[in-house]
């Protein structure tokens, strides 16, 4: 038995040491990663240009080939590079074009009407809060990973392992499911003890989700920085030559057609992204959700031809890609729709208090077994020392 | 007074804030800070076309602005290779009259004119491969394809589109031992 207790008191060693050194930039981590995950949800709260209210229960939005119109109309000669649908009802379809004078915009369109009611250029708060969690703002340069990438991937080991050594530690944890318990009555060391363990049952597959993808993460910018590969996705399909036209500059391409050409081998292919063409030789391209719920199927349409250059089935991914790839929608939690992103954000808070609280707890702790050594040392250093 | 004593205030402190210096990781972000808006404003043309404008350059009927995106030698970009990226952007006419831009380094043949321009005409990249070897002096070759067929050539020396790559160029030149492949 005594052998047992002691073990058990170096894995809580080992629990309180992974993290604790590292907790405040933890904290910030998870914080930033937390309000990434309802970044465009705050912009919609934020920008009434980005709310689009069906105008009544039967009302159909227009056509891709509609809204571009509409746009030419209000904007004449902007170049619409990517369009993005809304990703939820009430949201405005998002187009992302360069005007004549050579700056991007994203000019936020209601989708029933054609209207561009919000135009936003230059800094991009869902970007931003990404790029502050993901790689701490670091300069991407020289073809490889930035280096705030490793930094924030690296969490993922202290985190996993708390995780494992907190399962160890808090014996019997199931009994957090039956047994809920926090006590606020007794002292701020049992209040964020009993938080940290309740809490960290609740969100064991969370956490386990979010510090596996992680580890991924650190795992994926490795082997790009080493040159190694495992996509089967191959080079983008290009349009031939002989299929571009001569003569007079051909009609702006047809989104529609686009859609219903990528639709015959991927039935009911509904984009959430499309790109139109970069060059006169490139194919547009396009995502959207298949069959399995978190990977998109892409298509490359020819624009001047409409036959479907290339698909990329979910049945085209090996298994290895189909884990891999799963790893940044399981991370962001952007494949389940409004409810899973509020679910994501609420257990990105917990894990949030977690950190937190995990500090609390070993400050509490230390501050009394600290004090102890203060008395301790006043005691000694009450008889003076010798001369030297 | 003893030794142990003076030292306290400090010890205590470490004792005290040595878990918190992790927040001290926010100083990443802010240091990085204005980089970051920098290159947004970059890559959203804000900040104008490219790092550095070259200037226009006339080919047959069409005129073009030549700028360098990154006042940086050629490195390695999105891939391993050695690349220097310039944008372009078409101007009045050549907006609706040009299908393709290309840039190549020395005179391209028209069946291969070169790296083919991105993005909207307004503002597309092209990430120019430089061997090794090339030659500080080269001249870098653009290449227009009208929507009619037509193709019209323009060059000018490496020196002036990208000072910096010419001056990376004779240094890696100066340091490669005389005879040497």
């Amino acid at each position: 038995m005594a052998k047992k207790g002691s073990s058990s008191r170096v894995w809580l060693l080992v629990h309180s040491w992974l993290a604790l050194p590292i907790w405040a930039f933890l904290f910030f981590v998870c914080l930033t990663g937390t309000i990434a995950t309802v970044s465009h949800e705050i912009m919609w709260l934020v920008d009434p240009g980005m709310r689009a209210l069906a105008p009544s229960d039967d009302a159909k939005p227009l056509g891709y080939d509609a809204l571009l119109d509409a746009i030419e109309r209000q904007r004449p000669g902007v170049a619409v590079e990517d369009i993005t649908p809304p990703t939820a009802s009430g949201f405005a379809t998002t187009f992302d074009a360069t005007t004549p004078e050579g700056v991007s915009v994203h000019l936020h369109v209601d989708p029933y009407t054609g209207a561009i009611q919000g135009e936003r250029s230059g800094f991009d708060f869902p970007q931003f809060i990404r790029a502050l969690h993901g790689w701490l703002l670091t300069p991407w340069s020289g073809g490889g990973f930035a280096i705030g990438w490793y930094l924030v991937a690296m969490l993922s080991l202290p985190l996993l392992g708390s995780l494992i050594t907190g399962l160890v530690v808090y014996k019997k944890f199931w009994r957090g499911y039956l047994n809920p318990r926090l006590r606020t009555a007794n002292g701020a060391r049992i209040f964020w003890g009993d938080l940290h363990r309740l809490a960290g049952v609740w969100s064991i597959p969370f956490i386990a989700i979010i510090s596996l993808s992680a580890l991924w993460f650190l795992i994926e910018a490795a082997l790009w920085d080493s040159g190694v590969s495992i996509s089967t996705e191959g080079a983008p399909a290009v349009v031939a030559r002989e299929h571009v036209p001569t003569g007079p500059r051909p009609d702006r391409l047809s989104v529609d057609r686009a859609i219903e050409a990528a639709r015959r081998s991927l039935p009911g292919f509904e984009p959430r992204y499309i790109r139109t063409p970069g060059d006169a030789y490139a194919t547009m391209t396009m995502q959207g959700r298949g069959a399995f719920p978190l990977l998109d199927e892409k298509a490359s349409v020819n624009p001047y031809t409409y036959e479907l250059a290339g698909a990329r089935k979910i049945s085209d991914l090996t298994g290895l890609e189909l884990v891999t790839e799963s790893m940044r929608p399981l991370h962001v939690g952007d494949f389940g729709g409004l409810w899973l992103k509020l679910a994501y954000f609420a257990f990105g808070l917990t894990l949030t208090a977690m950190v937190f609280s995990g500090m609390m707890i070993w400050t509490k702790r230390t501050a009394q077994a600290t004090a102890k050594l203060v008395r301790a040392v006043r005691s000694t250093s009450a008889f003076p020392e010798p001369a030297e | 007074m003893s030794a142990t004593t003076r030292r306290a205030p400090v010890s205590h402190w470490w004792l005290k804030w040595r878990f918190h210096l992790g927040a001290l990781m926010v100083v990443v972000p802010l240091a990085c800070l204005p980089n970051y808006l920098a290159s947004v404003a970059l890559h959203s043309g804000e900040s104008g076309l490219g790092s550095r404008e070259i200037g226009e350059r006339t080919a047959g009927p069409w005129t073009v602005r030549l700028a360098e995106h990154e006042l940086t030698p050629p490195g390695p970009h999105e891939t391993p290779q050695t690349v220097k990226t310039f944008e372009l952007a078409l101007t009045g006419p050549a907006v609706t009259e040009v299908r393709a831009a290309y840039i190549a380094i020395g005179r391209p043949p028209e069946s291969a004119p070169g790296v083919i321009f991105t993005g909207s005409p307004y503002r597309m990249a092209a990430d120019l491969p430089v061997p090794d070897g090339t030659a500080p002096d080269a001249e870098l070759w653009l290449t227009l394809e009208g929507w009619n067929g037509s193709v019209h050539q323009t060059s000018l020396p490496l020196s002036e589109a990208s000072p910096v790559s010419a001056e990376w160029l004779k240094a890696r030149a100066a340091a490669k031992p005389a005879g040497a492949p």
